[in-house]
């Protein structure tokens, strides 16, 4: 699977800019890919070595707007630790 | 630092801001700008910098920064220099030119207190009245007495003549038609007074109660309504009462009908009237003498007010006017059409009055430091106790008089008063 295609986009919020002092980094990643590919993708992009992955599972919420009703969007997101020394500008992917 | 004396009272300056001192600034821009900030993903205000950064642009802190920049050097340089500003600084930046990481500058023209060059200030040549009231004066102002307690009487027999109130009806028609505003019921005229038509009045003199008369008028050409003008009308009168004003003589009755405990005779309301002349003539003379030494000075001292200075104060009056306006229940607007004068036409008026007043506080403030004027520390009690007493309504205590009003504003109040009292004392008083 392509390394573009595996991480989305650097989710950007208080609680991720806060974890990034501990070199941990947040991405939507691509549902159907596992944490060793996301760690490969993330090393490969960024050239950084990375210490572990974890992965949210997000669920899809039910909305509906007047008659229509449907489901969210199911995302995923991966928190990225990286090696002691390592870092990434998330701000300027 | 350099400072140029200019003319008319400014000073010109050059200040450079380092690129630390506008790093300094941006820090400070930041801290402001952001607190309104709301960026997807943070709490209002709690964006990160380079978040911001990113999506804004370091150029949209660069306004707020130079502010906070400006302020702070040009302050600096005013209080360094000991620069007695009185108006808003013209400040000369091209902020165009500004680049982060280098040193910038800018020019500064701003108006200072006008050094004043005092000339003779002392001795003044005053000439007074003469607080008397000679027999003819005293006639005039007893005749304008008796007038002021005239009364209408109405006259049962004679005719109408000038200087009469006639009470009448009227119709007017012109070519047998009634017009508008034509007709009325029991109108009082008075005779002479010119407020009806030209002729009109004229015609109705040598009338007697219960008479009636065709007055026939012609309307003039500038006539106000069109239909009318130059029109002949016929105007059918009924004069129901000759009115007459009737100025009381100066005698014992008059005196009787006064009512007043220390008036008892005609010969004590002629002394009154004289006692009252001559102690309106003292007055006068003592604002005369005031006004004149302190007219004298300005004109005697040497100095340049800058016209920036002169604005300020125009518009700080005219301020205090337009609040005094509101307080009375009208609208600015509606009091200068009642005054006949548009608002930049009012605000010349207040121009020369501003220039006025600053000549006088300026020279009067350079008599106090000329003649080394000081304020003691009773005098400021006093002065202290008289503003407690001023207010006693709002039960004000001499410790909330003392808080509300700093010390400075009170010597300098109290210096002011007595640098005028030297004027007056030194005047030279024919």
């Amino acid at each position: 699977m392509d390394k573009f295609l595996i991480v989305k986009r650097p989710i950007v919020s208080e609680k991720t800019t806060k974890l990034s002092e501990e070199r941990k980094y947040t991405f939507e990643v691509d549902r159907n890919a596992n944490k060793i590919q996301i760690k490969q993708a993330i090393e490969e992009l960024f050239n950084v070595k990375v210490q572990k992955v974890n992965v949210i599972n997000g669920v899809a919420k039910f909305k509906r707007v007047g008659q229509h009703s449907g489901f969210t969007a199911k995302v995923t997101k991966a928190i990225v630790t990286l090696m002691p020394g390592n870092k990434i500008d998330i701000y300027e992917v | 630092m350099i400072i140029d004396k200019l003319s008319g009272s400014r000073v010109f300056f050059e200040v450079t801001v380092t690129k630390e001192q506008f790093e300094h600034g941006l820090d400070h821009a930041f801290e402001v700008v952001n607190k309104d900030v709301e960026i997807k993903g943070f709490r209002k205000g709690n964006a990160p910098r380079k978040v911001y950064e990113n999506k804004y642009g370091i150029e949209s802190l660069y306004e707020e920064a130079i502010q906070h920049v400006l302020q702070d050097t040009y302050y600096n340089v005013i209080v360094e220099n000991k620069l007695d500003v009185v108006a808003q600084p013209k400040i000369d930046l091209d902020i165009n030119n500004i680049k982060r990481g280098e040193d910038f500058s800018y020019k500064v023209t701003v108006a200072v207190k006008p050094e004043v060059k005092l000339g003779k200030y002392l001795g003044t040549e005053v000439t007074l009245l003469k607080p008397e009231a000679s027999d003819a004066e005293v006639e005039a102002e007893v005749a304008k007495k008796l007038e002021q307690h005239a009364e209408m009487v109405v006259k049962e027999e004679g005719s109408l003549e000038n200087g009469d109130t006639a009470v009448f009806d009227f119709s007017g028609s012109v070519d047998g038609v009634k017009f508008d505003g034509g007709t009325a019921e029991n109108h009082e005229l008075v005779i002479g007074s010119g407020s009806f038509i030209p002729g009109f009045e004229e015609q109705m003199v040598g009338m007697k109660s219960e008479e009636t008369k065709d007055v026939v008028v012609t309307f003039p050409e500038e006539y106000q309504e069109k239909t009318l003008a130059g029109k002949e009308a016929v105007f059918v009168c009924k004069l129901h009462e000759i009115k007459t004003r009737v100025i009381p003589a100066l005698d014992e009755e008059f005196i009787t009908e006064l009512n007043d405990e220390a008036v008892k005779t005609v010969e004590d309301f002629k002394n009154n009237v004289k006692a009252e002349l001559v102690s309106q003539k003292e007055t006068q003379n003592k604002n005369h003498v005031r006004t004149t030494v302190i007219k004298t000075a300005v004109e005697n001292a040497e100095f340049e007010i800058p016209e920036e200075m002169v604005l300020e104060e125009a518009n700080r009056s005219l301020e205090q006017n337009k609040a005094q306006i509101k307080q009375y229940g009208l609208d600015f607007a509606t009091y200068l059409q009642y005054m006949g004068k548009d608002e930049a036409g009012f605000l010349e008026d207040l121009k020369g009055q501003a220039e006025k007043t600053l000549q006088e506080q300026l020279v009067i403030e350079a008599v106090a430091i000329a003649e080394k004027l000081e304020a003691t520390k009773d005098e400021m009690d006093v002065k202290y106790a008289e503003i407690v007493e001023q207010y006693k309504a709002q039960n004000v205590t001499l410790e909330q008089a003392k808080q509300a009003i700093p010390e400075s504003a009170i010597t300098a109040e109290i210096i002011y008063a007595k640098a005028i009292e030297l004027l007056v004392e030194k005047a030279q008083v024919k």
